[in-house]
């Protein structure tokens, strides 16, 4: 039984490759693959394989690679939990952001549509908490990713330019949408 | 409705033709956007080289069907910026030619200034940068604190300061650069730079989306900007820094927008083209996109006309626009990566591509909290007529 609240907080605090390590390894270890044979993974635990993309995150590198496999339930959930984890670090960098930050004399923090979109932010992080337990259907844990990926999004406009760089918070939010990308969704569709 | 006229058609046709030539470069270009060099010589390149510049410092123009092309009309400006965004707007951003300083130099500067910066650039492809956003101030251009100071012949100026977000900084000749004479909002004036001058340096930071454009960090120590490349300096303090800086927003904006207009379709016909058997709930989807698109189209070709009409609801309807589109690119996007099935962004790069570009749009020119503030002013201003 994997500790879903420990994935949470490692992705939160420690971040994206720390708590995706972790995931793997509270999973067996071996690499996961999504459901049309995608895997995004640190490249110290990816087999030999060309990659299709390669990323840089803080210094460390992650490898997007085919191969075979069905993710269990465990991983689904777990992975839903590390980017909620990701998503709250995230919300932590914007209030230290916009708190040193100022417009005219005062931090950006204090300012009323910041503060709304911290607000909204925030809530759609206890939405998804609130929904997010062992029962939920496949479809809804997609979707799930989704609110995920538009609460991320929410949460980089208010970091203005510096949240497009690809060697800050930005980059691990694109990479967290690749993993919503790699394991969720369809393994086919018709062309 | 505004549609376009006869005129404004034929260079729709003729950058989506040429903006097809450029879409197969895309992702090559990403990889390495130096190969920007190998071309200079395709049309749709060649035509941003030399657009916007007024007429009366451009003897030879485009001319497609009898029609001349400077680049400098409103509508003329989004029609084919949607078209070159629809295929690569890294590309369009990595093109040389006049680009944001063109408009400004265009708005601010006296016959000798415009002479010297478009003469520059009609020799030979140039690329040029604009510099204002400063690294803790955003771009926020009456805190910025980039300064120009005297220099002992009393006449020069010496430039000193770090820029953070400019575009092809580190391929450009010369570009404009804000920074303040002295404290408060009048000395904040706008000059000519040259990248060759001792003290200019910029280096090219990594960045999610967007790499043709080369994004860099600027540093000024004590470039030496002689006394005549200070834009403006025919004009009262009053309209050259502070009013010239929005003024050149004001007419940028709608271009921008139309960029963000452009990603959201480019990522919309990528679905049409790669997913032909559609279920009747996803062709209701992919229509709806479609409606979207057109009525943001609608908007930014509004402030387009603002543009044209020297309309004072200009500053107002742009942000509107810009502020709309950035969104509708974000949400087409992510929705277009939703017809296909799992590793959707690993397997089709082009439409990756376009969903970080998306995210590019918000930041060029303002986040959407900025756009919003100037459209709030409109509104309490009554500068936002219906209809």
């Amino acid at each position: 039984m994997i500790d879903y609240n420990e994935i949470r907080d490692v992705a939160r605090a420690d971040g994206l490759v720390a708590a995706l390590l972790l995931l793997h390894l509270r999973c067996g270890g071996d690499p996961v693959y999504g459901p049309a044979g995608h895997a995004v993974l640190p490249a110290s635990i990816a087999g030999d394989e060309p990659p299709l993309l390669t990323l840089d995150l803080y210094g460390d590198t992650l490898v997007a690679v085919r191969g075979r496999g069905v993710p269990s339930r465990e991983w689904s959930l777990g992975l839903a939990w590390l980017r909620l984890g990701l998503s709250e670090g995230l919300l932590g960098r914007c209030l230290s952001y916009l708190g040193a930050r100022t417009a005219g004399d005062s931090p950006l923090l204090v300012q009323q549509l910041v503060k709304g979109q911290l607000a909204e932010a925030v809530t759609e992080h206890l939405l998804i908490q609130g929904v997010l337990h062992e029962e939920l259907a496949a479809e809804a844990l997609d979707d799930l990713h989704l609110q995920i990926t538009l609460a991320d999004r929410m949460l980089l406009r208010l970091l203005g330019g510096s949240g497009f760089r690809a060697d800050g918070p930005g980059q691990s939010a694109h990479v967290s949408e690749l993993l919503a990308d790699a394991y969720t969704g369809t393994a086919e569709v018709r062309t | 409705m505004i549609e376009l006229d006869d005129r404004l058609s034929a260079l729709r046709d003729h950058a989506r033709e040429w903006a097809g030539e450029l879409r197969p470069l895309a992702l090559e270009l990403e990889r390495d956007p130096e190969l920007i060099h190998k071309h200079l010589e395709l049309p749709g390149v060649s035509f941003l080289a030399r657009t916007p510049i007024p007429a009366e410092y451009n003897p030879d123009p485009v001319t497609i069907g009898g029609h001349r092309f400077h680049g400098t009309g409103g509508l003329e400006r989004v029609t084919f910026c949607e078209e070159f965004a629809a295929a690569d707007v890294g590309m369009l951003l990595a093109a040389p030619g006049p680009s944001l300083s063109g408009v400004f130099v265009a708005l601010l500067g006296d016959e000798a200034q415009k002479e010297w910066f478009f003469g520059r650039l009609l020799e030979r492809p140039t690329w040029t940068f604009f510099a204002l956003t400063e690294p803790d101030r955003g771009s926020d251009a009456a805190a910025l604190t980039s300064a120009l100071t005297t220099a002992p012949d009393g006449e020069t100026l010496l430039l000193s300061g770090t820029k953070r977000f400019i575009g092809n900084a580190a391929r450009a000749d010369l570009g404009v650069v804000f920074a303040r004479t002295r404290p408060g909002p009048l000395g904040v004036i706008a000059v000519l730079a040259e990248t060759r001058d001792p003290g200019f340096s910029a280096t090219p930071f990594p960045t999610v989306g967007l790499r043709g454009n080369q994004v860099s960090e600027v540093s000024f120590d004590r470039v030496e900007i002689p006394a005549d490349r200070v834009l403006g300096r025919h004009l009262s303090p009053t309209r050259r820094g502070l009013a010239g800086a929005v003024a050149g927003f004001n007419r940028l904006r709608p271009g921008v927008a139309a960029l963000g207009l452009g990603v959201a379709r480019g990522a919309y016909e990528y679905v049409r083209e790669h997913r032909r058997a559609l279920t009747g709930d996803e062709r209701d989807r992919l229509d709806r996109l479609g409606r979207r698109i057109e009525g943001v189209r609608q908007l930014v070709r509004r402030a387009a006309l603002a543009l044209d009409h020297d309309d004072p609801s200009l500053g107002h309807l742009a942000s509107a626009a810009k502020a709309r589109a950035a969104r509708l690119a974000e949400e087409t996007t992510l929705e277009a990566v939703g017809f296909f099935g799992a590793g959707a962004r690993l397997e089709h790069p082009l439409l990756d591509k376009f969903v970080r570009d998306a995210r590019g749009t918000e930041y060029m020119e303002g986040t959407r909290n900025i756009q919003w503030l100037n459209v709030f002013q409109g509104l309490s201003q009554g500068r936002l007529r219906h209809g």
